[in-house]
């Protein structure tokens, strides 16, 4: 693609000719008419003259007739250049106002000055296609962790949402079909700041074509999609797609977890939801008959995962056939209490509205709260548009599935901490006891307080010191938690996981465990307990002081002259 | 024949010609160097480069460098003259002669190479 510059220059040829020619001809002619000086001989002007005066002629600034008072035959010219100068300069401004508001030229203006924001870009950064309601919390979370995004849409109203909305850090956006290979270079793809690719957008294949297109042309790229159906999901994973994201789906497994294993729900929530405490009481979900309004590919995923846990379930749908529902399909939307009643809402302990349109699903949790006023029912709904919270909030539902909401939190989730969701999936696998033993562990550290978590990598220290002590003096996981001014002072803070390539994982490590090269470690604590681990994998003598006491003086110096141990002997 | 390829050629080769033409001469002389065939000769230049300027090949790219190379050599002499016979006290000596023409020599190789870098390009197209 050639510059905006160059495509202006091409356009105004004709108009650059003509002032050329223009010009040339006035000075020209003006070197050759006759004039006369001020003291009346004959005098020419010379070309330095003559271009001073059909510059300001042509202008039209007019400082008169220099040096010296014009002849007749100059007065004519002169009159003759006025005008022939103000109609070529007239022409060639039209002519630029007219290519710069060409809308093709726009494009290419606009797409120019994206590419060199996002070239411009000096850290690390995602590439977020579709701003929608996930695109935009997940632009707003990203921003919020200090880390850069560019964003793609095919709609120039979201974009100009974008331009208008409150960011702290500029966001690069283009308005620009994601599919196109191209656009995504663009957008930098291939910048080698560019560490991942997320396709967010609402169409299925359209998030499939990125992925594929993202994981051909780059290949370290972290490349995270959403995908609402199982043969898409399936398809991305046979590319190898980093991370697929089924929101209904992964809503259903947590639907089926809350009511397998009430303790577990409890932590993967206060993991990944900021709202959620660990003090609070897990949701108890009745175990009697279901009823599900709609069977898109919500009600699908929940009416499966529900009854994988042995519970019953009623489908009400209003297009049995173009959503292949089984055959005891009540028929309807579910808005009007006949039907409720004919699914046998009666003597349902639960109801699921699931369908793709809010003020539905609304009217489904009303009737149903309506028609089982004396008795408990347990509500879920689907909230398919962000804007709609404060109704969802008002209606008091038990439970509200906000597809956006869940596939930010579980990227963020990824961004953030890779290891923790890989820990939440092993916890969920857990045995009550375990995990109970792991709520009374952090409710030891925690009370009230959101979780901070982070993880440590012993394979990437900078320091080849405390590569050796860690390789060499068996430092454990005790030794990290002690406090780097005290080491009789304990940091509140627990290690949860370890990970490592060569011999695997251990949940809930315990304090004696010896810590490898190679080790990913997840803890869970206080900023006070981060920077202090940070610390003391940066620097040895802290490392050794947790270790052996040994107490630490300021430098390599100081330790020669003053410290009970001289380095080197060692 | 192409009548747009024709008048192409005709600026591209009369920039090298009329350039040539001043060029010729004692190098200190300022009678064999006319004023009025470097005014022509930066005229055509000018006239040659925005022609370029629409061709989008690569070729065209370096065509239109040599042209902005002859260009600011040939305005170079022009302003280095206007000096001279304006606002030194000296006026065209044959030091400021020398270097007015030795800068259209430059415009000049310049010039050349444009017009060698078309033709060539030329017979390899027609082949």
């Amino acid at each position: 693609m050639s510059s905006p510059i160059f495509i202006v220059l091409q356009r105004l040829r004709y108009p650059l000719l003509l002032l050329v020619i223009v010009y040339s001809v006035l000075i020209l002619v003006f070197t050759i008419i006759p004039g006369v000086d001020d003291k009346g001989n004959p005098w020419t002007m010379s070309f330095f003259h003559a271009f001073y005066f059909v510059s300001f002629m042509g202008s039209t600034i007019g400082f008169g007739e220099i040096p010296y008072p014009f002849s007749d035959g100059q007065r004519f010219w002169a009159l003759f250049g006025i005008y022939a100068s103000v109609i070529s300069w007239l022409y060639s401004i039209g002519r630029l106002l007219q290519i710069i508001k060409d809308p093709a030229f726009q494009l290419v203006l606009t797409e120019s000055m994206f590419s060199k924001r996002v070239n411009r870009i000096n850290e690390p950064f995602y590439l977020i296609c579709g701003y929608g309601d996930t695109g935009k919390l997940l632009a707003r979370g990203l921003s919020e962790l200090d880390i850069r995004c560019v964003v793609l849409d095919k709609s120039q109203q979201r974009i100009d949402d974008l331009a208008i909305e409150e960011n702290d850090i500029n966001i690069p956006s283009l308005c620009a079909n994601a599919i196109f290979p191209e656009v995504l270079e663009l957008a930098g793809l291939k910048h080698p700041k560019c560490v991942g690719v997320l396709a967010l957008t609402h169409d299925n294949q359209v998030n499939l074509k990125i992925a594929i297109t993202s994981k051909l042309l780059s290949k370290n790229i972290n490349v995270i999609s959403r995908a609402d159906t199982n043969d898409v999901m399936a398809n991305m994973d046979s590319f190898d797609t980093d991370h697929i994201i089924n929101p209904y789906q992964m809503f259903a497994k947590r639907l089926a977890l809350a009511i397998r294993s009430p303790e577990a729900y409890l932590v993967y929530e206060w993991f990944t939801n900021a709202d959620h405490r660990l003090i609070d009481e897990p949701p108890v979900i009745p175990k009697g008959k279901w009823l599900i309004c709609g069977y898109g590919r919500f009600g699908k995923s929940v009416s499966q995962y529900l009854e994988y846990e042995g519970i019953r379930t009623k489908i009400v749908e209003a297009r049995p056939q173009q959503t292949d529902a089984p055959g005891d399909v009540v028929v309807g939307s579910g808005t009007e209490a006949i039907t409720l009643k004919d699914a046998g809402i009666m003597d349902a302990s639960g109801v699921v509205a699931g369908t793709d349109n809010d003020s539905n699903n609304l009217s489904i949790i009303m009737t149903a709260k309506e028609i089982k006023k004396h008795h408990k029912i347990f509500t879920v709904a689907r909230q398919n548009y962000h804007r709609n919270s404060r109704v969802f909030d008002a209606a008091e539902l038990d439970l509200v599935m906000q597809p956006a909401i869940i596939v930010v939190r579980e990227i963020l989730a990824l961004i953030k901490t890779p290891l923790l969701s890989e820990f939440l999936t092993l916890v969920t696998q857990q045995k009550k006891d375990w995990i109970n033993i792991l709520i009374s562990r952090l409710s030891g550290i925690f009370d009230s307080d959101t979780p901070h978590v982070w993880t440590v990598s012993t394979s990437s220290l900078k320091s080849s010191s405390v590569k050796k002590m860690i390789s060499e003096d068996h430092i454990c996981i005790e030794d990290l938690l002690k406090n780097i001014n005290n080491r009789d002072r304990k940091l509140s803070c627990l290690a949860l996981f370890i990970k490592n390539k060569h011999h695997g994982y251990k949940l809930l490590p315990d304090l004696d465990q010896i810590i490898e090269v190679g080790d990913e470690i997840l803890f869970c604590g206080d900023h006070v307990s981060e920077d202090s681990i940070h610390a003391l994998l940066k620097y040895d003598y802290m490392l050794r002081y947790v270790k052996d006491g040994t107490s630490y003086r300021k430098g390599y110096v100081w330790n020669y002259f003053f410290g009970s141990n001289k380095p080197g002997i060692n | 024949m192409n009548l747009e390829k024709v008048v192409f050629a005709f600026f591209i080769v009369l920039a090298l010609t009329l350039n040539f033409g001043f060029f010729l001469g004692e190098i200190e002389q300022p009678e064999h160097h006319n004023i009025y065939e470097l005014f022509a000769a930066i005229i055509i230049n000018l006239i040659a480069t925005i022609m370029k300027l629409g061709d989008r090949s690569h070729i065209g790219s370096v065509l239109l460098a040599t042209s902005l190379v002859a260009d600011l050599h040939l305005i170079s002499a022009a302003v280095v003259w206007g000096f001279a016979a304006h606002i030194f006290a000296t006026g065209l000596s044959p030091e400021i002669m020398s270097t007015i023409v030795s800068l259209s020599g430059g415009a000049l190789l310049a010039n050349l190479i444009s017009v060698i870098l078309f033709v060539s390009d030329t017979v390899v197209t027609r082949r």
